[in-house]
Parts: structure tokens; sequence; C-alpha cells
């Protein structure tokens, strides 16, 4: 119990850590620098070397966090970590299970993609307010932003990938070969 | 396949995201969430800064000659401002008296609350090429929806326009939407509505033709907002767009400030 608790707390404050940096260092750098989504990043990355359960926290308390800190409606971003979470385990439990930098490279996509969908559509519904001038999805803004996202994502994501293989066995950059 | 949808874990967790609403909204979280803003605010604040200097737009001259040229243009504009203040001293003097001898009460009787900006809001609202800025004083400082917020020298920069208990939103005057009431200093005194225009410029639309408006008029706030005094700069007139055959006249607007490198602001109490 002390162990899970302990833990709990560490992955607390880790996600504070994140979501600080996330907030005001990344949020503040000028277009299109601050597209880099650094939470979803690491919680791709958290799936290699944390249990399911950890993970989940930690998606939880970014989603709570940026909640808390941003001006959008509350509740949008923990139900879209929590989803996009979700969706990245469901799919590599069941079909990219290699392990390899390609499967990560597709579940990043994945996930940096579903994030931002689910966020916005949950602000959307959420916004009673009818700040929202026209949906999300005509907006061409929307679909720049999230191309600079999945691009600064992938190559972060692609030199993440390479220091974990080197520090952790497990992993290889590359599909393993049946023979 | 294996399907978490399935396993009680799924519901554990959905039940955890279904009371941290709930708790939320009932307000029996707030005072954690009251701590962690203000324990943060001083983070938050050393991060925008360090970002804010790495990333600073620095110079905006593309040469040395272009450098010099606007050098020489600023001494002289230097200047005649010099004799301009002079002049204004004079007629602040006289107008004060006149004011004491009328019982006037200044129009300038407000105070200023400092700032500090913690965050810009854009990931988070990725649908407008649009930075909000996010202030660490809140609703418990004062700071509610409407309230002016003016950079260190006293130029306008945008208005508050959602606030919580220990944080605020402010829009910036070149964001599109953040509107203000504002006057132009011509001899027509022409009064208008700015507009934010792609997040560069501010717009004052649908100006009757026959006002007559120059390139260089100084913008101030006109006062009739609800609550953004009279007589705070916001910007010089850039171009004026007058078509003989259109009703209206748009004009563009520059604003003073440098808007993308703030740190510290304040916010204008009336």
């Amino acid at each position: 119990m002390f162990k899970i608790v302990t833990q709990s707390v560490f992955l607390f404050f880790l996600a504070l850590l994140l979501v600080i940096l996330q907030f005001s260092f990344i949020s503040s750098t000028p277009y299109p620098w601050y597209n880099f989504n650094l939470l979803l990043l690491v919680l791709i990355l958290a799936f290699l070397v944390s249990p399911k359960e950890q993970v989940f926290f930690l998606a939880l308390a970014m989603g709570y966090l940026v909640d808390i800190f941003s001006f959008q409606a509350f509740g949008a971003a923990t139900l879209s970590m929590f989803f996009s979470a979700l969706i990245i385990y469901v799919v590599l439990e069941n079909i990219l299970t290699n392990r390899s930098l390609y499967s990560f490279i597709i579940l990043a996509m994945l996930g940096i993609l579903t994030d931002r969908l689910f966020y916005h559509l949950f602000v959307f519904i959420f916004d009673w307010s009818g700040n929202n001038s026209a949906f999300f999805l005509w907006q061409g803004f929307f679909w720049e932003s999230l191309a600079w996202s999945l691009f600064f994502g992938l190559i972060l994501l692609i030199l993440s990938f390479h220091l974990i293989v080197i520090l952790n066995k497990k992993l290889k950059p590359f599909f393993l070969s049946k023979g | 396949m294996k399907l978490f949808l399935h396993s009680k874990k799924f519901w554990f967790w959905l039940l955890l995201i279904f009371l941290i609403f709930i708790f939320h909204f009932i307000g029996l979280l707030r005072p954690l969430e009251s701590v962690l803003l203000r324990a943060t605010s001083p983070i938050n604040q050393y991060f925008h800064r360090l970002s804010t200097n790495i990333y600073d737009r620095g110079s905006d001259f593309d040469s040395l000659d272009e450098a010099n040229g606007e050098l020489a243009r600023l001494k002289g504009q230097l200047a005649r401002a010099t004799v301009n203040e002079a002049q204004m001293e004079l007629l602040v003097e006289e107008n004060t008296k006149l004011r004491q001898q009328l019982d006037f009460v200044s129009n300038n009787d407000y105070s200023t609350l400092s700032a500090n900006i913690v965050s810009r809001q854009n990931l988070f609202n990725g649908t407008d090429r649009v930075q909000d800025i996010i202030l660490d004083k809140g609703v418990a400082d004062g700071v509610i929806p409407g309230l002016g917020v003016v950079d260190e020298q006293g130029i306008i920069i945008g208005k508050i326009v959602e606030s919580k208990d220990y944080s605020a939103r402010a829009c910036l005057t070149v964001a599109p939407a953040c509107n203000l009431a504002v006057g132009i200093l011509n001899s027509d005194r022409t009064l208008g509505l700015s507009d934010g225009d792609l997040g560069l410029t501010i717009k004052l639309d649908y100006v009757p033709q026959l006002e007559n408006i120059n390139q260089g008029d100084i913008v101030i706030t006109s006062g009739l907002g609800d609550n953004i005094p009279r007589g705070l700069v916001v910007g010089r007139v850039t171009q004026v767009n007058k078509q003989s055959n259109e009703i209206w006249q748009d004009v563009s607007i520059e604003s003073l400030a440098s808007i993308y490198n703030l740190t510290v602001v304040s916010v204008i109490i009336p």
C-alpha cells in the first residue's frame, strides 16, 4: 500500500512538472513551436517502460492539471488524455505488439490525432457560452496546428526511442523478422 | 483481442474521472486547485520568462541602412515629442488649476495592479492563431472580466476576458474578437470599435468616409467601454483604406507595445 501511495505521489509531481513545462515554457514559444505536445509524447513513451496502471494514472493527473491551469472547459483535457491513453493501449496490446520504432511512430500519430480531436470535441461540447465561432474541423488552422504537432512529436519520438533503446535491450528500432 | 473495456479497471478509471468532475463542480477540490495554482505560480513565471527570452523576436531590421534610417526618423520624432512634452506640461498645469477651480474629479482616477504573465494559451486553444495571455492574478485580487491591461509604458495591450480565483485570461488587442472602444485623435475625433487582425495589427472597420483620418494619427481608448478609462494609448494609424465606391473606410492601427515580449503587465482597476 505504501509503495502505491509513494508511486502515485511521484507520478503526480512528475505530471505537475510536465504540465508546467507545457503550459508555461512550450506554450510561450512563438508559432509553430508551441504545437509540440510534450505531455502526449511522454504518455506514449511511458507505455514502453511502465505498467499500464501507472500510465493511466499519469494520463489522468496530466489531464486534470491541464484543466486546472488552462481556461478551456473543465474536463476536456482529462477526458481526452484518458481516451487517448486507452486507444494507444488497446492498439499496442492487440495490433502493434512488436515494440518496434515503426509501431511507436504509428502509435504517436494515432495518439496525437485522437488527443487533439477528442480535446476540441469535448471543448466544443462543454463550452456552453457559445464562444466557438465555427466547428473546429472546418477551421484550417486546426489542421495546420495538428500537422505541426505530428511533425514535432514524431521527431522527438524517434530521438527518444533511440535513447531508450540504448538503455533498454527489450526494444528494437526495426520490425522483428519471422525467420 | 484484449479489450480494456471489458475489465473492471476500465470502469474504475471512469468512476475516478466522474468523481473528479463531481468534486470539482461542487467545490471540494477548490482548496487543492487554489494551492496548486498559487504554489506553482513562481515556477510558471520563471519558465515563461525563460521561454520569452530564448524566443525574443530580436531586431525588426533586415539591414544596417534600414536601422540607420529608422534611427534618424526616431531622432526627429524625439525632438518633436520633447517640444510637445514641454507644451503639454504647461497645458497640464493650466488644466489642473482650472479643474481645481471648477472642483472637477481627475479623469485618471484609477489604480493599477501588477501581474505576471505565466503562460500564453496556445496549444490548448488550437483553433486560432492567437496568443491569449494568462496572468497570475484573479478574482481574489479584484481582477474581473472587462478590465484593461497595460504594459509598463501605459499602452493598452488587451483586456481581461475570463478570471478564476488566482488567475485570469486576457485577450490581446491584436487578437480577433478582442474589441475595445477607441477614439482617434484627429480633427473629427472619430470613435469606433477596434478589432484584432490575424494577431498582427488592429483594425477599425465601418468608419464613415467623411471622417478625416491620416496615417500617424494616435488612437486612444474612448472611455465608452465598461471598465476601461479614456485616454490610454492603443496605437498609431498605419494605413487608411478609402475607396470612393465604398460607404466605409478601413483603418489599420499598429500597436505601440511589444506584445509578444511581455512578461509583466498592469491591470487597470477603475
